[in-house]
């Protein structure tokens, strides 16, 4: 395929037209002219523009960057090219977006279409290459000239040296097989495996959590069972406690009844002997009849005292109070009597004598009378008063005695003494008392009773239990009781809290079902995982193979041509199987990378290589034309010279077309006749 | 004469991991099912005695809600039950049997020294694991007290006698005098066999739990008397593992796979487990969750196993002096030195990967496009 003609509207070339030469083609243009946009027109022409590429903040997408600049139109252009020894048209519109919106081949003479030529396929169709490896390889510009790889230039260039198609990539298979491992394994946190694996722990960790609690649960739930088996056999104790102790209560009760039956037989024995002749034998009576027995007594002693103080009172008024006066009286009346006597005898004197003799005892004696009936007088009313008071304590005591008597008689005493009473009373009042004791002891006995027939209750009728009385005290198995109780409810509560756990924690059936489920999903992937890598070492030791054949090809063309720019200062390129390491040895034969070089021999190595790779790769139908924009700029005139020689020679095979913003490539060519 | 119930290996609250999380619950929902239907077999045909020989718990971490539920279960029995713990639910410190209490009718052989007890006119001996490992063997030197009529209930294996689940011989059990010996460890029912005089039998697993307990599972009911030991095999009502090996060498879409698959299946499968293993040259990659989802209306849940081969089309481009060809020979190469199955798996699953790479297709493993 050669250019044959270009008209362009497209980006600042409004309209612009340049005509081509079979051969090398040297266009110079001072900056601004339109050379980078001339190269990017032509690879317009051919391969659309890529619709993905997007404007950055350092570039411009070609789309946009090609929209004429005059504005109200779409960018388009015609390319007049020879096709199989045909002059053919090709036409083609790009839209706003750089979508091709219409697109024509037709041959220019018969003006019939040409269907093997497509908007899709021209470029590949004429050039033997898609976008990608003809950017690689006939499209040089001084921005790109390293080749750096391609998917599709590296199908190209294994197709070259082996018998297989061209559909096949190893970058691209590698970059596929990364895809599925970054699926799988992006990192440590991203991709399939990542996640399962994050699953399962958490699925192992909650499983490892119920199964622990449902450990501890069967733990705590067996101690509740134990705890409960005590609390079983301690209720059992208690019950058999209460059981003797009801029994017990029982032969207590039957006791009590017993000896409260006895005792009020004794009771009624003794208070029968008391009453018997309607005796009442009341403690009232009792110290009544007490009382008055000494009232008796008492009165009995008043009586022979006032008895006692009225006998000499008696006896002194029995006594002769007068015989003194009645003496004197007499003898005075007898000599008064001898003195009449006398007198009638008349003896006077003496009968005077003898009266007077007699008046003076008789008078003596009437006094003495008096005074002894005064005496008298109050002796008789101190008798009478003393004798009054016997009669009074005589009565008293007789009515005391009386009164003692009836008590006495109603307590069926009869005594013929006081002493007998006495005794008797004694013995009453003892037989009181033991019947007192008695009735007391019978209210006790019936008060235990009554107590015991309630405790009995209904175990009144109880049997007698079976196995021995426990050794323990009922209080004590109570407490015991209490305290397992207590810890019972806390066991108890321990439990429901696991259960509770247990539910909330999820279904462990669910989760260990999804725990293989992701086991095995892990396993699977792992050997996925494992396979790719293999499958990927694998990739890249078959194309390290085809390698081995192919870059030393292109190793021997670069280095032909790199030794003829450098005048023979550089005999040995070697190419990396990726294209994109570069080295190169001088006279030394120490191999150097591209990167030791200056530019211009780095240019100069570079170009070597993307020459060499063009005549191996730009096939087509018809050699594909090169196009190089500003691609010897910083060679310097000797090597610019090899350079055009090379460039020169490669087309006599194959058009080349060079842009450059010097004039310096038109003079040498110009000078060496060439053009 | 007594009559019998004899079952085994319930392995209650099992994980059934072969199973879809939804489906695991729906099973262990079922497994208590199958409790109470041996609870009312037993009572239905007037059982004398119920055996358990162990494994009854899946784990010694059984849930306390499942051993609740087996209590309150056997309370229901009109017979006494006899459970001899064996080396998954031995009666060990934190055994689930110790969370509960147990029915009077339910006695534990919580010893793995053998006991009696006294069962109407017949004597039941256990013993119980009561360690995860019991070398015993516990039979061995036993024997019956003269003129007694005695069964016998035990987890043992009496397949190894190195086992560490107490081994038990023909010999030990041919001098025992037992009339039957229950046993139980042995997923697979036994049938009926003879020592000496004494008849035993492993009845099975009452459910299956995965594809390596497949088909029909049940126990065993019938009568044990001084004349003869006559026991039939009762199927338990439950979902059986199913597994169908389906050659995937004539089809070449998962449509096709499905229908093959469909053709292999069973009538009467809907409640049962199947596992389809795919099987021969696979001329296309299989996608296993869309094989399921074709699947999925069979049976109550449908798995597949992929243990298909590369086509050997796949093989084609071997001699090509091409990449491909240059991969598939390194590969060929690399299957061919493998060491094992497993090294030659994934060097096979590398040409499929790697192939797949090559030519720029999907690739689907596990219901994930890669």
């Amino acid at each position: 395929m050669k250019i044959l003609e270009a008209e362009a509207c497209f980006g600042t070339l409004r309209h612009k037209r340049l005509s081509f030469g079979g051969g090398l083609n040297v266009f110079s243009m001072p900056n601004e002219a339109g050379k980078s946009t001339w190269c990017a027109f032509f690879r317009a022409m051919l391969y659309g523009m890529p619709q993905r590429e997007r404007t950055g903040a350092s570039s411009l997408a070609e789309k946009e960057r090609y929209r004429p600049w005059s504005g109200g139109e779409d960018a388009s252009g015609t390319l007049t090219i020879l096709y199989k020894e045909r002059k053919v048209v090709l036409r083609r519109v790009f839209s706003e977006t750089g979508k091709t919106k219409e697109f024509r081949a037709y041959d220019a003479e018969t003006g019939i279409d040409l269907k093997e030529l497509g908007a899709d396929n021209c470029g590949e169709v004429l050039c033997g290459v898609g976008r990608e490896a003809f950017e690689k390889s006939g499209f040089i510009t001084h921005n790109s000239m390293s080749c750096g790889n391609s998917a599709e230039m590296e199908r190209k260039i294994e197709a070259l040296y082996t018998s297989g198609d061209e559909e096949t990539s190893a970058k691209e298979a590698q970059s596929r097989i990364d895809r599925m491992k970054n699926t799988i394994r992006l990192n440590k946190s991203k991709g399939l495996l990542p996640k399962l694996e994050e699953r399962l722990f958490e699925l192992q960790k909650a499983i490892e959590m119920i199964r622990s609690l449902a450990s501890k649960e069967t733990l705590v739930r067996s101690k509740m069972l134990e705890l409960e088996e005590k609390r079983a056999e301690l209720k059992s104790k208690i019950t058999s406690v209460e059981e003797h102790d009801a029994y017990d209560g029982v032969l207590k009760l039957a006791s009590a009844r017993e000896a409260a039956q006895k005792l009020q037989q004794e009771f009624d024995a003794a208070k029968k002997e008391i009453t018997c002749s309607g005796r009442t034998a009341d403690r009232e009576l009792l110290s009544k009849a007490w009382e008055l027995q000494a009232e008796a007594r008492e009165k009995r002693a008043e009586k022979r005292a006032a008895g006692e103080l009225l006998l000499p009172l008696q006896n002194d008024r029995r006594g002769a109070p007068r015989k003194k006066s009645a003496a004197l009286i007499a003898a005075g009346i007898l000599l008064m009597l001898a003195a009449a006597l006398l007198v009638l005898k008349g003896v006077y004197p003496l009968a005077g004598v003898l009266a007077l003799a007699g008046a003076l005892p008789t008078v003596f004696g009437f006094v003495l009378r008096k005074k002894e009936k005064a005496g008298a007088e109050e002796k008789e009313a101190k008798y009478m008063e003393a004798k009054k008071r016997c009669e009074t304590a005589l009565e008293d005591c007789e009515a005391s005695e009386r009164e003692l008597e009836k008590i006495l008689l109603s307590l069926g005493i009869h005594a013929d003494t006081q002493e007998q009473a006495a005794d008797a009373l004694k013995a009453l009042e003892r037989k009181v008392s033991e019947l007192d004791a008695l009735s007391h002891r019978l209210a006790a006995a019936k008060e235990a009773e009554a107590y015991l027939g309630l405790r009995a209750g209904s175990g009144a009728e109880a049997e007698k239990p079976g196995g021995p009385r426990p050794e323990g005290s009922l209080s004590e198995y109570k407490r015991e009781l209490a305290e397992l109780d207590a810890e019972h409810a806390s066991v108890f509560a321990e439990a429901s809290a696991i259960s509770g756990r247990i539910q909330q924690s999820g279904d462990l059936i669910k989760l260990e079902s999804e725990q293989e489920d992701a086991a095995v999903k892990i396993a699977r992937l792992r050997s996925v995982f494992d396979s790719l890598v293999l499958a990927q070492e694998t990739v890249e030791a078959s194309a390290s193979e085809i390698s081995k054949r192919v870059s030393p090809v292109i190793a021997k063309k670069a280095s032909e041509y790199f030794s003829r720019m450098t005048n023979g200062k550089y005999e040995k390129v070697l190419v990396s199987r990726g294209l994109e390491e570069l080295e190169a040895a001088g006279g030394d034969g120490v191999m150097r990378r591209i990167l030791w070089f200056s530019q211009g021999t780095a240019d100069e190595l570079y170009l070597s290589l993307r020459l060499a790779l063009c005549g191996l790769l730009l096939k087509g139908d018809g050699p594909a034309p090169l196009i190089l924009d500003d691609v010897l700029i910083s060679f310097d005139d000797e090597r610019l010279e090899n350079a055009l020689n090379v460039l020169r020679e490669i087309s006599e095979t194959r058009q080349v077309i060079l842009f450059s913003c010097h004039k310096r490539e038109l003079d040498r060519l110009e000078r060496n006749k060439v053009l | 004469m007594a009559r019998i119930l004899h079952c085994a290996d319930l392995h209650l609250d099992s994980p059934y991991k072969a199973l879809s999380p939804e489906k695991a619950a729906i099973m262990r929902k079922e497994q208590k099912e199958a409790v109470r239907f041996i609870v009312g077999l037993a009572n239905d045909e007037r059982a004398d005695i119920l055996l358990i020989s162990g494994d009854l718990f899946d784990g010694k971490d059984a849930l306390y809600e499942t051993v609740l539920f087996l209590s309150d279960e056997l309370r229901k029995l009109n017979c006494a039950a006899f459970i001899a713990p064996g080396n998954h639910d031995y009666y060990g410190f934190r055994s689930p049997y110790r969370s509960v209490s147990w029915p009077q009718n339910v006695h534990i052989f919580t010893d793995s020294g053998i006991s009696r007890v006294q069962c109407g006119n017949i004597a039941v001996y256990g013993a119980g694991f009561d360690s995860p490992d019991v070398t015993g063997p516990l039979l061995s030197g036993f024997r019956v007290n003269d003129g007694e009529a005695a069964v016998m209930v035990m987890h043992g294996d009496m397949f190894s006698a190195n086992s560490p689940y107490n081994p038990i011989s023909e010999r030990d059990i041919a001098q025992s005098g037992l009339l039957y010996l229950a046993l139980g460890h042995v997923h697979a029912y036994s049938g009926i066999k003879k020592a000496g005089e004494t008849h035993y039998a492993y009845p099975g697993c009452v459910f299956g739990r995965g594809f390596d307990e497949q088909g029909e599972k049940g126990v065993l009911l019938g009568e044990v008397s001084r004349r003869d030991v006559k026991l039939d095999f009762i199927p338990v009502p439950g979902r059986r593992y199913i597994e169908i090996q389906v050659p995937a060498d004539k089809a070449s879409s998962i449509r096709e796979l499905a229908s093959s698959a469909r053709a292999s299946v069973l009538k009467n499968s809907e409640d049962d487990i199947i596992r389809f293993t795919l099987t021969g040259e696979a001329g296309f990659d299989i996608d296993s969750e869309s094989l399921i989802r074709e699947l999925s209306d069979l049976a109550f849940y449908v798995c597949v196993r992929d243990k298909t081969t590369p086509k050997r089309d796949m093989w084609e481009a071997l001699n090509e002096d091409s990449l491909k060809g240059i991969f598939l020979r390194r590969m060929k190469n690399a299957i061919e030195k493998a060491k094992d199955g497993e090294e030659r798996e994934k060097a096979e699953l590398a040409v499929r990967l790697g192939l797949a790479a090559l030519n720029g297709s999907d690739l689907n493993l596990g219901g994930e496009t890669l």
